[in-house]
């Protein structure tokens, strides 16, 4: 039981490239290039080398070697074990075929990790001298999951790709199947990810997630010092796919270049619709914020995650860059909204406020002990009688969660069945799916439903164009909300849903720069 | 139904079957209710926020359903809700009227307000039709006669902390049977001299909780402390808790359900306000130690729960210095429930106002600067007239040398923000500092204001 050849050859040209930066060569600057191991995406080698130097180190651990132990089905036997070497910057550069004999786990409790990992170590430091500083045992099952997964690589479109990651993941994870030790704090992330979202299959999520977003084409350019990389997404109607770019190999000099010039040249080059930037080692502190939470995360934790982003977007042009430039930015629209008495000058953005009001918003409203589901609909996807919305919920309901939310964060997500939230025999609305599901789960406080087509206008019109002037398609996706065809809400929280632009706006901008 | 006061503790995986047990440790619901009767079930209906400041809806249902499984020929759930609220408005906010009757209960518009469109003759009748007119300490307060007539009544009490009788017992629950309006205490005209210190306002309150609950007594009565809050309480959810005990309390008598709840939280019900009233006036009535338990061992239960905060200075709101006098409860009361809200909702606010002093309560402290002082309740605003921040010295022309000379001349402090009342009204307090402070500088005040005065008009018909 091994990896197949596909993976092997890919992971053997990325050895062969780390093994000569060991012997201090320079970097090859013919950009070979490889594949992210264990996924289709196409990178240069010079760069993933980089961005494993700065990755791997906070992400796993920064110190050297890792041990990989293949163990049978019933966990009673080592199949087969690999020494990988590496650079304290996590950079793999040999791999040792180590031989135990079949007794070496005999008496071994997996749930004892550190036990298992100290007689390796001392194994290993006796054998060939080398300390590890990870262990990682697999069960064969383990390797049959990463071999289907990997066995169509070269061929396989990003989206189906990234449907069968989400489902082999789910399956290591669920079901015993991988072990790390010491665990890096993203597997402690994603475990406790999938156990709140109650064992939801991420495959059934990440299609979910990804229906939702319209056809879009961007780059995000990262920079740090020495490390300028470019990542193009791109969203048609049927697939996605991203490319990863060194920029090292492109003449710019990015210390004197005018962030507008660079932004609109690789705009052109890369024939993209929109481009960012953002500082790479500022995006990976956020994302170790992020993992370092635990989940779900506590109110103060949210606050505290929600804070930095709203200050890292109130920050335009001093962390982030983007051509074109959002709309709202524009002078003339920020001096027209001001006089018709419309504040939104986001550079001063209440960042510091704004957590506190969602969660003092949501408390009032759901309480601390609380059961709401949300219904998405695909109203789109049949031709029906706009008058009949009740009895077509039975056909448009997409997908249906039961959300239980407790001291005031979020407790856990449920997937539900149709026949959980749609009844065969009565008149679907909202009211009655609310009535009969609290006989069935306990009381729930509301039942929102949601069309995919207005998230979508909503993602397209304030998250991807926010550089386009488009008052008429905003205005047509904000109406949709009074649309119950497209949203609706049981019971109708009047009091707090007839909200005013322009008393909340006071809340969201600060009168001053903090 | 023998006399005996019986009060079972139950617990279980869910409030349901925690009170199942519970009533079936009583005899069963058939014990209380019996084919073709009404009844009427008290609930917690305060806001029209989430849990718990209003009933645990899954208990709720579930006693209805054993009501009507008894026979129960109707089944009526109602009760007031806190000041400027209307019950329609909280059940349109929370689909309650919608969702009882799913499940065979009715929602009673005890204050009429589901009938907004009818003459102002039409509106009278149906008060008198309503209610009915009942003494009580000089005082004539509405009784809703559909809980007068009723063949049994119910008591649901979600227990949650107070901030002044400790813990949320089945008496207060008792008292929100009449309007809001009625349960407001409010001093005389020329008060008696020790009312403070006498603590009047809290005597006068816990007599009439009293007198209400003599008018119509529950036959069953049920503290759910399954899932209580704890904390800051009872509308502070920030600062406050979700305390899953699951345990039921049910008893067939409402002092000694109470009794038993707060033995059950670890404290000693002879300190509380409400049972120690009881008792001293009550001697030999009934012996609360002979209580028949039944259930769980209430020896070996053993909860602990923060408590509201007991000292207004020990509530920190950023710029707000906190100056004390001699309160009485009605202000230490409002004042908590005032300071918990600003520190709380508008956090933003307060970074956007000047330093100020908050004086209450009679012959309070100094004030640290003569600028924004917030005088708060009559006893603060009478007791103080003759302080010196009250007048300020400034330079100007003296009219004694027909303005020719420079003088130091004393004027009235214009900085000083008066909130009368004996307590003061929130919701007035909130709407004098927007006056006073400007709706720009509380934006978010500005903004809960629009909603909270907007339900005020749905409840004038009350006060019809
Ligand atoms: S003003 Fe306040 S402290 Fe004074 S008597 Fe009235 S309620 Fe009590």
């Amino acid at each position: 039981m091994s990896l197949n050849k596909i993976f092997k050859e890919n992971w053997l040209k990325i050895l062969d490239f780390n093994a000569k930066i060991k012997e201090k060569k320079d970097f090859d600057k013919s950009q070979i290039k490889v594949r992210i191991p264990v996924t289709p995406l196409e990178i240069d080698l010079s760069l993933l080398y980089k961005l494993v130097s700065h990755i791997y180190p906070d992400f796993v651990n920064d110190k050297q070697n890792v041990l990989d132990i293949i163990i049978s089905n019933d966990q009673k036997k080592i199949e087969k074990s690999y020494l990988h070497l590496t650079y304290k910057n996590g950079n793999h550069y040999q791999v040792k075929k180590i031989d135990y004999n079949n007794g070496f786990l005999k008496d071994q409790n997996l749930n004892n990790l550190g036990e298992i990992f100290n007689k390796c170590q001392n194994n290993l430091r006796e054998k060939e001298g080398i300390t590890i500083s990870g262990l990682r045992i697999y069960t064969e099952k383990a390797i049959d999951k990463i071999n289907s997964l990997t066995s169509n690589i070269n061929s396989v479109d990003l989206k189906t790709y990234l449907i069968n990651l989400c489902h082999t993941f789910y399956n290591l994870i669920n079901k015993n199947m991988l072990y790390i030790y010491p665990e890096p704090s993203f597997m402690i992330f994603l475990k406790q990810l999938v156990k709140f979202l109650n064992f939801i299959d991420s495959s059934k999520i990440f299609i979910s997630i990804y229906e939702l977003f319209p056809k879009f084409n961007s780059g995000i350019l990262f920079t740090q010092e020495n490390l300028h990389f470019l990542v193009l997404i791109r969203k048609s109607t049927s697939n996605f796919d991203i490319k990863l770019l060194d920029l090292e190999g492109f003449d710019y000099d990015f210390n004197t270049i005018n962030q507008k010039t660079l932004l609109k040249k690789l705009l052109k080059k890369f024939k993209i619709k929109s481009i960012y930037h953002f500082n790479f080692q500022q995006f990976l502190y956020y994302l170790d914020d992020l993992i370092e939470s635990d989940i779900p995360f506590e109110q103060g934790r949210f606050s505290f995650l929600l804070q930095k982003l709203l200050y890292a977007y109130k920050s335009y042009e001093i962390n982030w860059y983007s051509y074109p430039r959002p709309i709202i930015y524009n002078f003339f629209i920020k001096f027209f909204s001001r006089l018709v008495g419309y504040n939104v000058n986001l550079k001063k953005l209440s960042y510091w406020a704004i957590p506190e009001l969602i969660i003092n918003v949501q408390n009032s409203i759901l309480g601390l002990l609380n059961k709401i589901i949300i219904i998405i609909t695909d109203f789109q996807s049949i031709k029906i009688d706009k008058s009949k919305k009740q009895e077509s919920l039975k056909e448009t309901l997409s997908n249906a969660y039961l959300i239980k939310t407790f001291n005031g964060k979020l407790k856990n997500i449920q997937l539900l069945n149709k026949s959980d939230v749609i009844s065969e025999n009565q008149n679907n609305s909202l009211k009655n799916i609310r009535n009969e599901t609290s006989s069935r789960f306990g009381y729930i406080s509301s039942v929102i439903s949601i069309d995919k087509s207005l998230i979508k206008l909503i993602i397209q019109n304030f998250l991807l164009n926010q550089h386009r002037f488009n008052p008429f398609s905003n205005l047509i996706t904000l109406r949709k909300f009074r649309n119950p065809l497209y949203f609706n809400l049981y019971p109708n929280r009047k009091i707090y849903l007839n909200l005013k632009m322009r008393t909340l706006l006071p809340i969201l901008i600060d009168k001053f720069e903090f | 139904m023998n006399n005996e006061v019986s009060v079972s503790i139950t617990t279980g995986d869910n409030p349901k079957d925690a009170v199942i047990k519970g009533i079936n440790n009583l005899g069963g619901i058939s014990k209380f209710i019996e084919k073709d009767e009404t009844v009427f079930i008290k609930i917690n209906l305060t806001s029209i926020t989430g849990f718990p400041s209003n009933v645990n809806f899954n208990t709720l249902i579930e006693i209805i359903k054993l009501c009507k499984t008894a026979g129960a020929k109707k089944v009526y759930i109602g009760s007031f809700p806190y000041e400027n609220l209307s019950i329609k408005d909280v059940s349109d906010e929370l689909g309650l009227k919608e969702f009882l009757e799913y499940y065979g209960g009715e929602l009673v518009f005890l204050d009429n307000s589901d009938k907004l469109k009818i003459s102002n003759e039409e509106k009278l009748k149906l008060q008198k039709d309503s209610f009915k007119e009942v003494e009580v300490q000089d005082f004539i307060i509405q009784y809703p006669k559909i809980i007068l007539n009723i063949d049994k009544f119910i008591c649901l009490n979600q227990v949650n902390v107070h901030p002044l009788f400790n813990i949320h017992l089945s008496l207060l629950n008792l008292f929100s049977c009449i309007p809001f309006k009625f349960r407001k205490i409010f001093a005389k005209e020329n008060a008696e001299k020790d009312y403070i210190i006498t603590d009047q306002y809290k005597k006068k309150l816990i007599s009439r909780i009293f007198d209400i609950y003599d008018i119509k007594k529950p036959n069953l009565v049920i503290n759910d402390l399954f899932h209580f809050m704890e904390g800051a309480g009872p509308f502070i959810y920030k600062d406050s808790k979700i305390n899953p005990s699951k345990y039921i309390v049910c008893g067939n008598e409402a002092i000694a359900t109470d009794y038993t709840t707060l033995k059950i939280l670890g404290l000693n019900p002879e300190k509380n306000f409400l049972i120690s009233h009881w008792i001293e006036k009550n001697i030999g009535i009934l012996d609360l130690e002979k209580i028949n338990l039944l259930g769980e061992n209430l020896e070996e239960i053993n909860l602990t729960f923060k408590q509201c905060k007991k000292r207004i200075e020990d509530i920190y709101v950023q710029k707000f210095n906190i100056k004390k006098g001699q309160i009485c409860s009605g202000c230490f009361l409002q004042s908590y429930y005032l300071l918990n809200f600003l520190k709380t909702f508008l956090l933003k606010d307060l970074n956007y106002l000047p330093q100020c002093s908050y004086l209450f309560g009679a012959n309070p402290l100094e004030p640290d600067s003569p600028n924004n002082i917030i005088l708060y309740g009559d006893c603060a605003i009478k007791t103080t007239e003759k302080r010196e921040f009250r007048t300020i010295e400034k330079e100007g022309r003296d009219i004694k040398t027909l303005f020719l000379k420079k003088a130091i001349m004393e004027k009235k402090n214009k900085r000083i923000l008066e909130i009368p009342g004996c307590p003061p009204n929130i919701q007035d307090t909130l709407n004098r500092f927007l006056k006073y402070f400007k709706k720009n500088n509380l934006p978010t005040l500005n903004f809960y204001m629009k909603k909270l005065n907007k339900t005020k008009k749905t409840v004038e018909f009350d006060e019809s």
